[in-house]
């Protein structure tokens, strides 16, 4: 089948099943919290993931409801939830080499049809009393004949509302787990990660290897303090904390970071507007076998840090619109035996629109990338919908479009174009 | 003091609900249990205030409003408080609930909503809420709106064939069916254009399915909205219209739509009918 025939079979085949959803009369489904609490899934969530303004203060005060503290066992409620969330999605991929070789043709592009395997994620929270939660996310992947695969993504246990008066203000936090960076996991709508939580610098250089990893969008070993204020302002929420990297075997001595965020609420005609900052710097070891000198790796040690600042409006008039961006700079010093150090200008502006409530939403996210030393920079689009056939059953839809051109010393060595379309569904219970 | 005066407050509340309401007969005697509560101190309203600003803002908004960050986003939106109507009373139609029915509602949520229950706040926090809540609309302070008309269940009527099929005949002659469907399933011809006082739509509730009640627990909760009715919705009190045994009647015939062993017409489908244990006369002729 010629690519441009399977775009439009694929395109056909959407349109039939968003047209068949659309015609699904609305039923009730439950999933963990929602049964816990006797409420809906859009108590806490805008559309799964993305959490609302409840849905963040659930989160802060260790999953239970903002303004209460679960002193005592619920007869008829259970304080254990566990939840499966699993998305089969259909892929179509085109990706275009747009380098010429020595003779100035352009390789034609390459495309293909896949399917993403079930990815299910297993997750489990709970409140243990008045105090203590865990919350811990294990992703199975499975299909593409491939061996099934599971992870420990997130695992740790908070001690709660440590000022025991409901608010959540001051938490604690022990384990394995990300740190409160607007606007990634669960306060991002859109299905692909941002281009700059997937920057890294060291992992492109052939022959380097670290002590343990430090990524600051990934979920860290560590502890912290977070919480969320409502006094202060009117919502101010902070995390703070050290963390040994995102391997499990910690030894602060070769790898340690500290992370700190603070992001301020305030409401204009109840629409949140939110400004907030975060830093993640730290040192991890590296080991060069590359430039070994008398047969003895050598040893480096990279210094990095990741700052940046964040800005959330929702549009005052509906509160429909949703309207966030983040700037970011990164530097890595040192990241191989000669010194080198890079560094990168970063960030994404994105938009979440609420086109029925409690149903379909669309969402738009522009993300760029510039690497400064190799002139390396990447832009993307994503743009896509999520439509509820239930509260916890969707169908979700995305189209990816990106390019990288990287021209190093004044010479391009890379220039890439490739785009996605993805079609599936996604189930929570 | 701070406690002192939300256990009289709650004191005040609960007693209400024992007081007699005779389907607005103004000439009930006034009683002080359902007057205005005493005035909360300070104290009670800045925490109920801060209380009400981290649990219930997200929706109802800062000012009470019903217009809070996330109202955008569901589909049954967030009461306006400012107006001082509220679904869930045990006070006659058009009336201010008792502190009592807020405690109630904050404590077990509205079910199938976005509302859930608070039954994990504390109690001092809830009653502060309570407090806080009435300050947001000025009926509360209105004298002219006391005494309150606070139902009395009377004597209930246990359910029974003839109770059942008593019920089923009320609920179509009341039109009940308009909205809720003749099967109870809230799939009536006026079902999908119903809208609230706010001009928000609304759905009936679905009478066979439990988990669409929003706040009936048992057959007393649903005897008490067909007295009192839903203040804001299309749903009205039958106090008036209905003698407090047909009340019964109606109440036990809808409880009965969410068994699977339902009475239909009197007849049980599922099992043989059990003893008639309640009032067995009719009084529709009263």
């Amino acid at each position: 089948m010629r690519p441009h025939a399977r775009i439009l079979t694929s395109l056909s085949i959407a349109v039939a099943i968003l047209i068949t959803a659309m015609a699904v009369d609305r039923a009730e489904a439950v999933p963990v919290f929602a049964r816990k609490y006797n409420t809906t899934c859009f108590t806490c969530h805008t559309t799964p993931p993305l959490l609302n303004d409840f849905g963040l203060r659930f989160q802060a005060n260790g999953y239970q409801l903002p303004g209460t503290l679960e002193r005592f066992a619920q007869a008829d409620q259970p304080n254990f939830a566990m939840g499966v969330v699993a998305q089969p999605m259909i892929f179509y991929n085109r990706s275009q080499n747009n380098l010429a070789d020595s003779t100035g043709a352009v390789a034609p592009a390459v495309s293909a049809t896949s399917f993403s395997g079930i990815e299910v994620g297993l997750f489990s929270s709970a409140s243990l009393g008045a105090h203590f939660s865990f919350y811990t996310g294990l992703p199975v992947a499975i299909g593409n004949g491939q061996p099934a695969t599971i992870d420990v993504e997130t695992a740790n246990l908070m001690y709660t509302d440590a000022l025991n008066d409901g608010s959540g203000s001051l938490n604690f936090r022990l384990g394995r787990f990300r740190f409160f960076i607007p606007y990634q996991h669960q306060v991002l709508l859109a299905n692909a990660d941002p281009l700059v939580y997937s920057y890294d610098p060291i992992g492109s250089i052939a022959g380097v290897s670290r002590a343990n990893t430090l990524s600051f969008a990934d979920p860290n070993f560590g502890f912290s303090a977070f919480g969320m204020i409502p006094g202060i302002g009117e919502g101010l929420k902070w995390d703070a904390g050290i963390s040994g990297g995102t391997g499990s075997d910690i030894d602060l001595t070769k790898a340690r970071a500290f992370f700190g965020s603070l992001n301020q609420t305030f409401y204009v005609s109840n629409a949140p507007l939110r400004i907030g900052g975060f830093i993640y710097t730290g040192f991890e070891n590296l080991t060069n076998i590359n430039d070994s000198i008398a047969g003895a790796p050598i040893q480096a040690h990279n210094t990095m840090t990741r700052e940046g600042v964040n800005f959330e409006l929702y549009d005052p008039w509906t509160k429909r619109i949703d309207l966030y961006s983040q700037y970011m700079i990164g530097t890595d010093d040192n990241v191989d035996a000669a010194g080198t150090s890079y560094s990168i200008t970063a960030g994404f502006v994105g938009v979440n629109v609420i086109i029925a409530p409690e149903r379909f939403y669309i969402y738009g996210r522009y993300d760029f990338n510039n690497q400064k030393e190799t002139s390396d920079n990447q832009h993307q689009i994503d743009i896509g919908f999520q439509y509820h056939l239930l509260p916890n059953v969707f169908m979700t839809g995305v189209y990816t479009i990106s390019n990288e051109v990287a021209t190093p010393n004044g010479t391009k060595t890379v220039d890439q174009t490739n785009s996605t379309a993805g079609i599936g569904f996604r189930f929570g219970f | 003091m701070y406690l002192q005066t939300l256990t009289i407050a709650a004191a005040i509340s609960i007693a209400g609900l024992t007081v007699k309401f005779s389907g607005g007969d103004p000439s009930t005697t006034p009683d002080p249990m359902t007057t205005a509560t005493p005035v909360p101190s300070t104290e009670t309203l800045e925490h109920g205030k801060a209380m009400f600003n981290i649990s219930c803002a997200p929706c109802h908004g800062a000012d009470g409003t019903g217009n809070g960050p996330i109202s955008a986003n569901l589909r049954s939106k967030p009461r306006d408080l400012t107006k001082g109507i509220y679904l869930n009373r045990s006070t006659a139609s058009g009336e201010l609930p008792t502190d009592y029915d807020l405690f109630r509602t904050i404590t077990t949520g509205l079910h199938n909503t976005a509302m859930p229950s608070f039954r994990q706040m504390r109690q001092q926090d809830r009653w502060a809420i309570v407090q806080y809540i009435k300050t947001l609309s000025p009926r509360f302070a209105d004298s002219t709106e006391y005494p309150l008309d606070v139902l009395n269940v009377g004597t209930q009527v246990l359910p029974s064939p003839q109770s059942l099929e008593r019920g089923r005949t009320l609920f179509l002659q009341m039109q009940c069916a308009n909205c809720h469907g003749s099967g109870g399933e809230g799939n009536g011809p006026s079902a999908s254009s119903l809208v609230d006082d706010f001009k928000n739509p609304i759905r009936p509730t679905d009478l066979t399915n439990p988990s669409d009640y929003k706040f009936s627990h048992s057959v007393l909760d649903v005897f008490r909205i067909f007295s009192t009715g839903l203040n804001g919705t299309p749903m009205p009190s039958y106090a008036a219209s209905l003698s407090e045994t047909d009340r019964w009647h109606l109440a036990n015939y809808v409880w009965s739509l969410q068994s699977t062993d339902q009475y239909v017409d009197g007849r049980n489908t599922d099992s043989p009918a059990p003893k008639q244990t309640g009032s067995e006369s009719s009084d529709s002729q009263q």
